[in-house]
């Protein structure tokens, strides 16, 4: 593993019970880009990513992030690692009992040895950069879906992670709200030099902001195609793509 | 960039300049004329480094009281918002000294992090600061209103479920049956083993504590009167009631509250049904049906508690200590034990259900909902069997 590989993931085998979502995934992720992970509604896109963060145990394969195991890291390292690292959950997953502001400081003044006042600051622009500011003293069940979402954005880029996972990060949003949350991803990826794995589903910020694309398939239970996602949508001749590329309904091929 | 002379450095510079006043790894300070100082930064500045430089910089630039602050970023690598931060701190710091900020040689990168941030425009912020406390007399009057809504509210959902459970008298296949079917089984066969050994060790007490009275008259076959007359008419409907209202109207409170505040009730009135019918009646009328038996299993297990310390203590044989039970209870106060009980079963289903329905907000409007509704129904239990004992005395 060089070091410009953050992330590998080999053979990674994920289920639950006996229920095998994933078998046998393997793919790298490049420090500095965005790799996005596409694929139909239930493949198990989000299951990759719980694995990856070694939120559920792995049966059989290897997750390798900044070259260590996540399987086999003992408490503390894991620790150490997790906070290089900021996740936006598909359901967003704030803290019900506190205010915008408050979950978006949570990790802040646990991890970083700040002023209160500096925390105000630092929340304000994290705020702001989502487009939020105006919420701080609001409780997520006073917000509306899209932006929990957005919030759930803030807090995953609290600590100005190096890697950024991202589940679904703009659904639910308008597209104009959509379209400036894949520039802020873009430019934090590009400016701070952030690597980010994005699950999305829509096809304009595959094309807009993601230098490789992998799309997993229920049917293989595993990647059916990876590359640049231009590259994949002119050259790929597998049906599965082309549909997904094209926003066809799902044919038995 | 504004005109001004920056003498220390020309051309290209990756080390710290040499007349610097005060240098640590990351930075130095070097004065020039009229009032200037520059900053220099190098390396990382982000989220490792920054919060130890808003600490250490801060201060000694204020030592020397700058009319000009120039930072020089020539020489930073990695730069995130945390180095936006440190930079935005240092621009207040000028605002409150009067002077003049000034950023030099911005690497494009950490440019990029400055739009992104929008630095220029970025005012001092604090949050809102916390409400002031309201006048004494509109939190009053504010408190008056939610309670006359809130009473407004149970009332209603009280009218509720009585018109639905007269409803289902006359219809009994409207009642959702599987539900209450489960729901009984939960917190009414489930709860047997608690409310057996709360009542058993509660019967074994009471005979005890009233043995070592009676003994001395010679009169310990009346402890079993005193055990059953008072298990059956008083203390075992109250003390299932409270065991219930614990264990299961709690569970209903909580689990209600988590659906009204995730939309599935909404979801379920969307789709045509009424939610009081739907989640509030199986669980009415499964306490109405196991409280009473319940309350039963309480009265035997009290009575075999005092049974084990009249037979090892006080000498009596069984056959003595039950026939003197039998003899005492009448089946007027068996009956009125169940009624009462019946009563404490729609007492705890109602307020249970209630305070599911009036949860809002987040998960610890669930919490709320369960801790209100357990110490509202044992509030309403002790009221309305004071209410019995009156009726009672007076009849
Ligand atoms: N906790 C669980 N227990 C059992 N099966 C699960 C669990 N979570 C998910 N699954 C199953 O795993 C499969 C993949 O789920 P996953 O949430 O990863 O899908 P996804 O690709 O993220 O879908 P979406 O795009 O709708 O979010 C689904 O078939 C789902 O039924
Ligand atoms: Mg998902």
């Amino acid at each position: 593993m060089d070091s410009e590989t953050v992330i590998r993931v080999k053979n990674l085998v994920a289920r639950y019970g006996d229920k095998v979502i994933l078998d046998g995934v393997s793919f790298d992720v490049r420090r500095g880009e965005i790799l996005a992970v596409v694929g139909r509604s239930g493949c198990g896109k989000s299951t990759l990513l719980r694995h990856m963060l070694g939120l559920e145990p792995i049966s059989s394969g290897e997750v390798l992030i900044f070259g260590q195991n996540i399987g086999r890291c003992s408490g503390p390292e894991l620790q150490q690692l997790l906070r290089r690292i900021g996740v936006l959950f598909q359901s967003s997953a704030l803290i019900g009992s506190m205010t915008l502001g408050e979950n978006v400081a949570l990790p802040i003044s646990e991890h970083a040895r700040l002023a209160n006042t500096v925390v105000h600051d630092l929340v304000h622009m994290k705020l702001c950069m989502v487009g939020l500011a105006e919420h701080a003293r609001q409780l997520p069940s006073q917000l509306s879906g899209g932006m929990r979402k957005r919030a759930g954005l803030a807090r995953a880029l609290a600590l100005s992670p190096e890697i950024l996972f991202l589940d679904e990060p703009t659904a639910g949003l308008d597209p104009i709200t959509a379209a400036q949350i894949d520039r802020l991803v873009a430019h934090i990826t590009h400016s701070m030099g952030t690597t980010t794995v994005m699950i999305t589903h829509e096809i304009e910020s595959v094309f807009n902001i993601a230098q490789r694309v992998i799309m997993l398939d229920p049917t293989v239970r595993g990647i059916i195609a990876q590359g640049r996602p231009l590259t994949l949508k002119k050259s790929s001749r597998d049906p599965l793509v082309q549909q997904f590329f094209n926003r066809q309904p799902f044919q038995v091929i | 960039m504004g005109a001004w002379a920056f003498e220390p450095l020309n051309g290209h510079r990756k080390s710290m300049p040499e007349s610097a006043t005060v240098s640590d790894k990351q930075f130095a300070l070097v004065p020039g004329k009229g009032g200037a100082l520059y900053v220099y930064l190098t390396g990382n500045i982000d989220v490792q480094s920054a919060s130890l430089l808003i600490d250490k910089l801060p201060p000694l630039i204020e030592k020397h009281t700058p009319r000009r602050l120039t930072v020089d970023l020539d020489a930073v690598q990695h730069f995130d918002d945390f180095g936006a931060l440190l930079l935005f701190h240092l621009k207040h710091l000028m605002s409150g000294l009067k002077g003049h900020f000034q950023l030099h040689a911005v690497p494009p990168h950490v440019a990029e992090v400055l739009t992104m941030v929008d630095f220029a425009g970025h005012k001092k912020c604090r949050f809102p600061q916390k409400n002031r406390p309201l006048n004494f007399l509109v939190r009053l009057g504010g408190a008056i209103i939610d309670d006359a809504a809130n009473i407004r509210f149970s009332l209603s959902f009280l009218g509720d479920i009585l018109i639905s459970l007269v409803h289902i008298c006359r219809h009994p296949r409207s009642l959702r049956w599987d539900d209450s079917i489960f729901h009984m089984e939960n917190s009414g066969v489930a709860a047997l083993p608690i409310v057996g050994l709360i009542s058993f060790l509660l019967g074994l007490i009471m005979a005890f504590v009233s043995s070592l009275q009676l003994r001395q008259f010679g009169a310990g076959i009346y402890v079993a009167a005193l055990v059953a007359l008072a298990m059956v008419s008083e203390l075992g409907p109250i003390i299932t009631a409270i065991i219930f209202s614990g264990r299961s109207g709690s569970a209903f409170a909580a689990e209600i509250a988590t659906m009204q505040i995730s939309e599935e009730i909404d979801a379920l009135h969307t789709m045509g049904f009424d939610p009081v019918r739907f989640l509030a009646l199986p669980r009415v009328t499964a306490s109405l049906v196991m409280v009473p038996v319940l309350t039963l299993f309480s009265d035997l297990f009290a009575i075999a508690g005092g049974l084990m310390v009249g037979t090892l203590m006080l000498d009596l044989t069984a056959s003595a200590y039950i026939s003197k039970t039998l003899a005492t209870l009448t089946l007027f106060d068996t009956l009125w034990g169940m009624f009462k009980s019946v009563v404490f079963a729609f007492l705890i289903s109602w307020v249970g259900c209630l305070r599911g329905f009036q949860a809002r907000g987040g998960p610890s409007a669930v919490g709320r909902a369960a801790t209100s509704s357990v110490v509202t129904s044992i509030f309403l239990i002790i009221l309305f069997d004071s209410i019995f004992a009156v009726i009672r005395s007076t009849w």
